[in-house]
């Protein structure tokens, strides 16, 4: 449902190499998704590689940005956001085969705002970008 | 005329980001394409003046080649960076992140980041 709403506007794509906190890569896609979505874009986010971390649950920074509410604003606010699961599962977040009900790998570690996917999600989120930027290396 | 925007987030000597921003900046503009420069969060360190070494050499070539360049206001306070230690061609913007948005999805061509 999000997805065919979100191709009706342009698309800007975003993919997160880096975990969040050691570096500001995680913190400059946020502050740009919140851009494009308040300007009435949409936006679609895949995190990949060491970027999966950004997924985690209960985030609490003591001072730095934190990334984890910045996912929940974005996806409340119609961003779609994605993860790859080969890099999920590497780092302990999948507990279960892919759920066809829920559309999604199951993850207890995961937030609800981020559906942890195959890497075809990211190929389809290439063919309906207008833009995509990539933050952190691979 | 292809328009082209370069973002750049990282510190000019951290890594080859910077280096590259400025070799592809160059390369653009000898194709006569139209090139614009965004400097965000550590990238804001590139718009210092009198730096030696590539990329302060290639900033200020790439300025008085016709480049753009915007640096983020917030970011360069936040990194104590006034107004004078900035190349004074160079842009500051209060909202570069809204700016930034705007000009990819309505203007650039193509959009390269490191």
């Amino acid at each position: 449902m999000v997805d065919e709403i979100i191709k009706e506007k342009k698309v800007l794509s975003l993919m997160l190499f880096s975990g969040p906190y050691g570096s500001q890569d995680a913190d400059h896609m946020c502050r740009i998704a919140e851009k494009a979505l308040e300007k009435g874009y949409g936006v679609e986010i895949f995190l990949y590689g060491d970027g999966v971390h950004a997924q985690m649950k209960d985030q609490a920074p003591k001072m730095f940005y934190n990334v984890g509410e910045a996912l929940v604003r974005i996806a409340e606010k119609g961003g779609v956001i994605k993860s790859c699961v080969r890099c999920s599962t590497a780092r302990g977040y999948v507990n279960n085969e892919f759920d066809e009900t829920s559309d999604r790998y199951p993850s207890d570690k995961a937030m609800d705002a981020v559906k942890i996917y195959s890497l075809y999600g990211f190929i389809s989120m290439i063919k309906s970008s207008d833009k995509l930027l990539t933050f952190g290396s691979a | 005329m292809t328009k082209i925007a370069l973002l750049i987030t990282k510190t000019p000597h951290s890594d080859e980001g910077a280096e590259r921003m400025c070799g592809i900046s160059k390369r653009a503009k000898e194709r006569e394409m139209d090139v614009t420069i965004y400097m965000l969060g550590d990238g804001v360190l590139c718009a210092k003046k009198d730096q030696k070494g590539y990329v302060g050499t290639n900033i200020k070539i790439a300025l008085e080649n016709g480049v753009s360049i915007k640096a983020s206001a917030n970011d360069l306070n936040a990194r104590a960076i006034r107004k004078e230690q900035v190349e004074p061609e160079i842009e500051i913007v209060t909202d570069l992140e809204s700016q930034f948005v705007e000009d990819i999805m309505e203007s650039a061509d193509r959009v390269i980041s490191w």
